[in-house]
């Protein structure tokens, strides 16, 4: 949820009247440096994060593998309870996962994010995933990075256009930290965040998230979060196999997807004073799933996935703790405790691929490879069907795990899971939250499907005579009358198209020599060059200044193939 | 004269306003690098202290595991392990001790895991070859194990490689005859004596490892060697004097049982001292002796074979005067024949010829079942005529 008193709409921080006049190099290039000096500062954010989150782990849960009775119900349950205290009290904008929150930033807020947010994002987030919360470190990671880059585009007066682009950067920069894999932050904030390539960010973007994973290695080292096992990929047969995953995958995120869709709601419609117990009571029953037998569901849970990756469990147990996590993350994130939904994604999809694979390896032992390479593509699966991230989904797992043999089994079962949650589940999570949370954010999924629509989509077929411009007015005129057109098209080499009208060639025939051509009767500037494949936006943006334009042939612009008006181009919108 | 002097003030505070906005930028750099200097600084701190807290917590939980794996618990040491792997992630030699926690509490499949990973990034690892070599050998994958016991034997150790690996070749040749690879083992044992230290124990294992391949001719020398670097030794006196007896080399194997007496008297080396002086005392074959001691030896063995013959024609009621087809009146008759030749022959070159079909003769009666238990003289018989019919120099 956010709450969005006192953040200003559109306000403008930036003052921009005092700013001395600069080039735009000179504003690119210090925009680049500070994406640097945010990537720093965001990746030593991060370090504090991980170092708080496992000091407060140790703390409160004991620092066995395995927490001790009572400890185990208290400890996710008072800090429960404090955390409820600080997100109604103090720090009232820490709710959820972060992404909503970055995107709003971004999209409603012109780049404004309170630094007291980010503050409150950290304490809140490592008091809830220390003390047991079945929730992650990376959302709020990318919030805290964002957070950062907003504050320091505040004080150093950026224009409003940079400040608006600066809070991705900074998510960019914090996500690459929190998960130390660039590529996959970079990535992930374009599809879901940014939702669209843009070369004047790109740069910014990767620098940031380059400079906050070295800062992050250097203090946590150059290890994933997890250790890749060997990885293997027999056959193509096997892609079989893959492809089953990629379906179990499928139902696991919408039933995940469903239940956030149906209590989320239903937990904000409860009298206010019973949030304050709402995490306390989300942390005394992920507790008692603990005390039970599985304390693998409490935390992030990254050593967990390790040994799901490391055939440690039986099949059994990790499709049993697949179902735990999903119910303990739901538990978690629904009860309005801040964390985010990356690590207890990445655990499913860990759980859900060794099971698959084991259950493959019980009745097709041919069939199946190591089942730490169903993990690993289980995590892709769950990342691309539940999160809808289908690019970063592949690109994560072949980063994390360093192996390009196994791009075939990921991009099958990462597209199977991705059509099959998106038909079943048409809502993204993202966009399912921030509805939920009365927020008009555009949904990236639908950008990147949202049909563009094109010049040879709504041109007609030539209905004005076409011409030369050394023809002379009287014969153009002629010409005219013969086909009862008003106006003729031109065909003026090398300067390209332009139109004439009858009216305009009756007064030069009238008045000039018999001998005047229809180039000296032709207004300045010519037509500019439109191309079928041009969107129709880009014809819009000069089609006032005629009355129709002639598309032309890319091969031979001498060739025209349609004409293009305004009223045709209203006609294929309104399709 | 105010005004222009004013005027001139106001110029000066908006120039310098001017220069401080176009300093601004390097300026913003500057604090920015002193802020990231200072932040660094601080996660530099809180990270060496949290680090230093890893560390003992790591260190504690493996100490409790490895504690737990020396009494025998490998159930109870994989937590902690696993708790001291929490703090300290790629810790190779934590990783190590729970995968042969697990392999010892029988999870192989996760213990290979494990070590696969670890080999990974260390194939050239001793210890990790051996122990995936031990779970393949576990499996009964004899090539997999062959592949990293080798693996392990060519690898890198840490501490004292030669004998490491010595005792890696002898884990495999182990591994190997337990597998039936019998020829393979062989060859392992040979490249084994190549470099294995001259130790009584180690040409003890050599010679009693070639015995159980079949290879008496060597291990009688190791049996050999092994009593030379320990004269006391009863059981390489014992072992050398078996291994001579098996090839046939009966005065040699008389001397080392009668030297494995001397050194610690029992009754069962007596009894093969008595059986190695009857086969001597029987043995035709001896190329040494002269005709008349030849035909007089195989004169012997045709009488105690005749005894053997109606002792086993009695118990299954054969009347050996008769010809019916059984085959005691068929060894019979071929005994009578033979016996005859033995008689009428008394020179060497007509003797020989004649040993390998007594020997035959002589086998077949003395292999037969049901013929009541063997006597001392039946077995030195059945050792001397075994062999074959080839004279022994």
């Amino acid at each position: 949820m956010i709450d969005t008193t006192d953040i200003p709409l559109n306000s403008s921080p930036s003052i921009e009247d005092v700013s001395v006049p600069e080039t735009p190099a000179q504003g690119e290039r210090f925009f680049l440096l500070l994406a640097i000096f945010i990537g720093i500062f965001s990746g030593l954010a991060v370090v504090c994060f991980r170092i708080t989150i496992e000091f407060l782990r140790i703390e409160l849960l004991g620092p066995s593998l395995s927490p001790p009775f009572p400890r185990i119900l208290l400890a996710p349950a008072l800090t429960g309870l404090v955390v409820a205290l600080l997100v109604m009290f103090v720090f009232p904008r820490v709710r959820g996962s972060g992404v909503n929150q970055t995107k709003s930033a971004l999209y409603i807020y012109d780049g404004y994010i309170p630094f007291r947010t980010a503050i409150g994002k950290f304490i809140c987030s490592a008091l809830a995933i220390g003390s047991g919360q079945s929730l992650g470190p990376e959302d709020p990671s990318l919030q805290v990075g964002a957070s950062i880059a907003s504050a320091l585009g505040r004080r150093l007066e950026l224009t409003r256009e940079r400040l608006r682009l600066i809070a991705p950067v900074g998510a960019a920069a914090g996500l690459a930290a929190a998960f130390n894999s660039p590529i996959s932050a970079i990535l992930f904030v374009i599809e879901e965040v940014i939702g669209r390539w843009t070369a004047g960010l790109l740069g910014a973007v990767v620098l940031s998230a380059v400079s906050s994973v070295v800062v992050a290695r250097y203090f946590l080292g150059s290890e994933p979060l997890f250790r890749i096992p060997s990885v293997q990929f027999i056959s193509p047969s096997e892609l079989l196999a893959y492809a089953a995953l990629g379906i179990v995958g499928a139902f696991a995120s919408v039933v995940f997807a469903r239940a956030i869709q149906v209590l989320r709601p239903r937990m904000k419609d409860l009298p206010r004073w019973t949030q304050l117990f709402q995490p306390a009571l989300a942390g005394l029953m992920i507790g008692a799933i603990g005390l039970a037998g599985r304390p693998e569901v409490m935390g992030a849970g990254y050593e967990f996935m390790d040994q799901a990756m490391h055939d440690q469990f039986p099949w059994k147990i990790m499709a049993i703790l697949a179902g735990l996590k999903i119910l303990a993350t739901v538990l978690s994130f629904v009860s309005g405790t801040p964390g985010g939904m990356f690590a207890p994604t990445l655990f499913i999809g860990a759980m859900l691929g060794g099971a698959v694979g084991g259950v493959e390896r019980l009745f097709f032992p041919h069939l199946t490879g190591s089942i730490g390479t169903y993990a690993l593509v289980g995590i892709g699966v769950l990342f691309a069907a539940f999160l809808r991230a289908p690019m970063t989904s592949v690109f994560m797992v072949l980063e994390v795990s360093g192996n390009y043999s196994i791009i075939l089994p990921v991009i099958l079962a990462n597209t199977l899971a991705y059509l099959i949650s998106r038909n079943l589940q048409p809502i993204p999570i993202f966009d399912l939250l921030s509805q939920q949370d009365g927020l008009g954010l555009p949904s990236m999924e639908e950008q990147r499907e949202e049909r563009i629509l094109r010049v040879e989509d709504a041109m007609r077929p030539v209905d004005v005579p076409v011409v030369d411009s050394q023809l002379s007015a009287d014969e153009a005129l002629k010409l005219a009358k013969e086909q009862g057109a008003s106006e003729i098209l031109v065909h003026d080499p090398p300067f390209g198209w332009s139109t004439v009208t009858v009216k305009v060639l009756r007064d030069a025939v009238k008045q000039g020599p018999d001998e005047l051509t229809i180039a000296s009767l032709l207004p300045e500037p010519h037509m500019p060059p439109i191309h079928p494949d041009h969107s129709l936006e880009v014809a819009l943006r000069y089609i006032s200044q005629w009355p129709f334009l002639p598309v032309t042939h890319r091969a031979d612009t001498r060739r025209v193939v349609g004409l293009i008006a305004t009223s045709d181009i209203m006609k294929a919108f309104s399709k | 004269m105010d005004a222009p002097r004013k005027r001139t003030w106001a110029n000066r505070v908006r120039a310098g306003k001017q220069r401080i906005k176009a300093l601004r930028r390097p300026i913003y750099v500057v604090a920015l690098s002193l802020l990231a200097a200072g932040f660094f600084a601080f996660t530099f701190t809180i990270n060496r202290r949290f680090e230093e807290k890893r560390r003992n917590l790591s260190t504690y939980w493996f100490q409790e595991g490895q504690d737990e794996l020396e009494r025998g618990a490998p159930q109870n040491a994989i937590p902690y392990l696993r708790t001291a792997l929490l703090y300290s992630h790629q810790n190779p030699r934590y990783l190590f001790s729970l995968a042969r926690a697990l392999a010892a509490a029988n999870r192989v499949p996760e213990a290979r895991s494990y070590l696969l990973n670890l080999l990974e990034e260390e194939p050239g690892s001793g210890p990790i070859n051996l122990e995936l070599a031990r779970l393949a050998a576990r499996d009964n994958d004899p090539n997999q194990a062959r592949r990293h016991f080798n693996g392990a034997i060519y690898g890198a150790w840490e501490t004292d490689p030669v004998s490491r690996r010595q005792q890696v070749r002898q884990e495999l040749i182990s591994f190997l005859i337990g597998a039936n690879m019998k020829t393979q083992a062989h060859g392992e044992l040979m490249s084994y004596t190549a470099e294995m230290p001259n130790t009584p124990n180690a040409q003890l294992w050599v010679a009693r490892t070639f015995t159980k391949l079949g290879d008496d001719r060597n291990a009688l020398d190791f049996y050999i060697a092994a009593s030379r670097l320990n004269y006391r030794d009863v059981t390489a006196m014992l072992g050398a004097g078996w291994a001579a007896f098996r090839l046939g080399r009966y005065r040699e194997a008389l001397e080392y049982f009668k030297g494995a007496s001397a050194l610690h008297d029992d009754p069962s080396t007596s009894q093969m001292i008595d059986l190695m002086s009857s086969v001597i005392k029987l043995n035709p074959f001896d190329s040494s002796i002269s005709a008349t001691e030849r035909r007089h030896r195989l004169v012997l063995a045709m009488g105690i074979a005749d005894k053997r013959l109606k002792s086993c024609a009695d118990s299954h009621d054969v009347d050996l005067d008769t010809v019916a087809g059984d085959p005691l009146q068929l060894a019979h008759s071929q005994w009578a024949y033979l016996n005859r030749q033995i008689r009428g022959t008394y020179n060497n070159s007509a003797l020989v010829p004649l040993l390998a079909p007594v020997a035959s003769l002589v086998t077949s009666i003395e292999q037969k079942s049901g013929c009541g238990a063997p006597t001392a003289e039946d077995q030195a018989m059945l050792r001397i005529y075994q062999g074959g019919g080839e004279l022994q120099r």
